[in-house]
């Protein structure tokens, strides 16, 4: 029986990574961790995220599945305080207490991206870094990246962890990440670094974790918006600069007409900065060949 | 005959070698300073780094570049800056890497030195320009200033083949936080092999349009829309503070967004109001419709808390007759240096079509000084020397244009 439930496992997993048909039930475990978050300028401030392993890092996982997928999720919280999973705004709401686990189904999505999080004792949970991306894949790209946009302020994290309140309206990040980490580490993502060459199809998938609005500016190159979670009016928008709201989703399409290697990074260039220090924060670069 | 022949093959020739539509070679000569002097509405003079047109002294913005679709334009850029490197970034305009303005990636300006961005104008629309060297502190200190790529033609069109305007304004917004202009840390060598700057927190106490705010916004030509009754204005609105923009139009100008970041939008938003970020722009279409003075408001929030800093409103006005034409003609911009001056104050001017006159004022209302301009002067020198320390008031008119700033006097 033991041997038929791995065979089931690995028969599973290697559905999701190669050549998936659609429609499957995904299996996928994920760990609650609290940990220290190391940043750019080698302080720490504690934090949180959702992890494939019980060890805590800054970079959530990402959730990757084809449509009609459905999501058989198993969720382990490492930490010594409740938590919870939710996905976008839906109904889907899990609670699992301290150093316990749960396990839910969630039933296919359509396509798109969504921002999944821990919706307990909302925003603090989420502030603390407990949010990642779920992406429902359509399309046919050559490149798939992502950028999960996130802030810290080392007071604020401080203050959560120790129960106490904040007060949002003094809200004012020192620190800026991508996928966990900030430029010039986010140049060293292989999963942020848009790479490609001219003619090639280029999907980036955004999701705003934050609190904060962020307004990216494209250097080189206008891209097309194929998705966005906050409303429909901007799909097909031709742009160079765009806002993304906190919590919201947004899927980018590049097709470079020209080879180069230029910055993209948040117009708010008060969000290149990480303590105090520039150039840091929100900044990737385009690489394309 | 035969010479007819050689006549006709180079007639032919010369015909086939002409390009088919207006293409013009645009040069622009922009010089980048870390000595400009500007006053704010309450009299506050700030030192700014900045970009003036050729040698003159550098304004708040930058001098606008203005082609139409199909140029190439080519800016030479002199760095004048005592010590700081700078770049020129051509923001939105889709250019090659060596000529993007990102020093990492292609290649920085150093005091003294002069070099060239070349752009071909493929898409009519709005665009900045700005340094992009510490570009936290070189944009936040006033190295920026707009490009404007009109329709194919110079047609009054928001791009080749769209919709029709009649008259066209540009607002570009930004902020100024005085601490950072006292405190200008940027003092750094002169090589381009430094890495980081520390910043300081942001708090700003000026919300600009057109590099004026609050009184002199509403009382000055630099922002206010100016128009006939029943004329379509095209509006551009740019972004390049690091405070979102909220803009409020009147019901009855029938705002309708039609463009950003030079491409046009696939449908038309009929909306009053509109958001406009960090680095973005919009085109947007306004009837010149219902009451004749009304305003335009623009409101400043903070990015990280969502929190209104500052409302502004910017007249709009509209009537019968003549009298608008030449009204709606951007304001004289006047530089001054020094600041504080002892014996001479030497004024940039623009160029003027027509001769003019000018009056130095002190804050009584007395004229102390007074003189004419000649047609294409770009320079004047104040004798300051026998005026007692103070603040005065530079006033200038050539026909229909007029032009004022503040002189300081310190001895």
């Amino acid at each position: 029986m033991r041997v038929h439930t791995q065979l089931l496992f690995i028969f599973l997993l290697s559905l999701l990574a190669h050549n998936r048909l659609s429609g499957a039930q995904v299996p996928v475990r994920l760990y609650i961790n609290a940990g220290n978050y190391q940043a750019i300028d080698g302080s720490t401030l504690p934090a949180q995220a959702f992890n494939h392993t019980g060890i805590y890092s800054p970079e959530n996982a990402v959730i990757s599945l084809l449509p009609g997928d459905s999501i058989l999720l198993t969720l382990i919280n490492t930490d010594t305080a409740s938590h919870g999973f939710a996905i976008g705004s839906s109904t889907v709401f899990v609670t699992i207490p301290a150093g316990d686990s749960a396990n839910a189904m969630i039933p296919a999505l359509s396509p798109g991206l969504y921002i999944y999080h821990d919706p307990y004792d909302y925003p603090r949970n989420v502030f603390m870094g407990a949010a990642g991306m779920l992406n429902v894949m359509s399309g046919n790209p050559d490149h798939r990246y992502h950028w999960n946009i996130h802030e810290f302020q080392t007071g604020f994290n401080t203050a959560i962890a120790n129960g106490q309140v904040v007060d949002w309206t003094q809200f004012y990040p020192d620190f800026f990440t991508v996928n966990g980490r900030s430029y010039p580490d986010t140049d060293l993502d292989p999963s942020a670094r848009l790479m490609g060459a001219v003619g090639d199809t280029i999907h980036v998938q955004v999701a705003n974790t934050g609190r904060a609005v962020h307004s990216m500016h494209f250097h080189g190159y206008h891209f097309r918006i194929l998705y966005s979670s906050k409303s429909t009016v901007n799909v097909n928008w031709i742009k160079d600069s765009m806002p993304i709201y906190p919590m919201q989703t947004m899927i980018l399409e590049l097709v470079p007409d020209k080879p180069g290697m230029y910055p993209v990074h948040d117009h708010n260039l008060l969000s290149l900065s990480g303590g105090g220090i520039y150039p840091n924060g929100l900044m990737m670069m385009i690489d394309i060949q | 005959m035969k010479a007819l022949r050689l006549f006709i093959l180079t007639a032919v020739v010369l015909l086939m070698s002409r390009p088919l539509s207006a293409q013009n070679v645009i040069t622009f000569p922009l010089s980048a300073w870390t000595t400009g002097i500007v006053n704010m509405w309450d009299g506050t003079p700030l030192e700014f780094y900045g970009f003036s047109r050729g040698l003159t002294f550098p304004i708040l913005p930058g001098p606008t570049i203005t082609c139409n679709e199909g140029d190439t334009v080519i800016i030479n850029m002199r760095n004048r800056s005592q010590g700081a490197h700078h770049t020129i970034h051509l923001h939105g305009l889709d250019v090659d890497q060596v000529n993007d303005g990102v020093p990492h990636t292609s290649f920085s300006v150093a005091h003294g030195d002069d070099s060239a961005y070349t752009f071909v104008a493929k898409h009519a629309g709005t665009y900045f320009y700005h340094c992009h060297v510490l570009s936290i502190w070189h944009v936040q200190l006033g190295m920026y200033g707009s490009i404007i790529v009109n329709a194919a033609g110079n047609a009054n069109t928001v791009w080749t083949g769209g919709p029709s305007f009649d008259r066209e304004f540009n607002w570009l917004s930004s902020e100024i936080d005085k601490n950072w202009f006292d405190s200008i840390p940027v003092q750094h060598a002169n090589d381009s092999t430094f890495e980081t700057i520390p910043v300081l927190r942001y708090l700003p106490e000026y919300y600009l349009v057109n590099g004026k705010s609050r009184q002199v916004l509403d009382t000055t030509r630099s922002a206010r829309i100016l128009a006939n009754t029943g004329e379509k204005v095209h509006l551009r609105i740019g972004n390049m503070g690091y405070y979102a923009n909220r803009i409020q139009f009147p019901v009855a100008l029938n705002a309708q967004i039609v463009a950003s970041d030079g491409r046009p939008l696939p449908t038309v938003l009929d909306q009053d109001s509109l958001w406009v970020f960090p680095g973005e722009r919009y085109s947007i279409l306004l009837d010149m419709a219902g009451p004749t003075q009304d305003s335009i408001q623009i409101a400043w929030s903070d990015m990280f808390t969502g929190q209104q800093r500052e409302v502004d409103h910017i007249p709009v006005i509209h009537g019968v007759g003549i009298g608008f034409e030449e009204s709606t003609a951007t304001e004289l911009e006047i530089g001054v240096y020094p600041q504080p001056a002892d014996a001479w104050a030497l004024l940039s001017l623009p160029e003027i079509k027509q001769s003019g006159d000018y009056q130095v004022l002190d804050m009584n209302g007395h004229s102390l000084l007074s003189g004419s301009v000649k047609a294409g002067q770009t320079m004047l020198s104040l004798p300051v020397a026998k005026l007692p320390s103070g603040m005065y008031q530079f006033r200038m008119q050539s026909g229909s244009k007029t032009g004022q700033t503040r002189v300081l006097v310190m001895h």
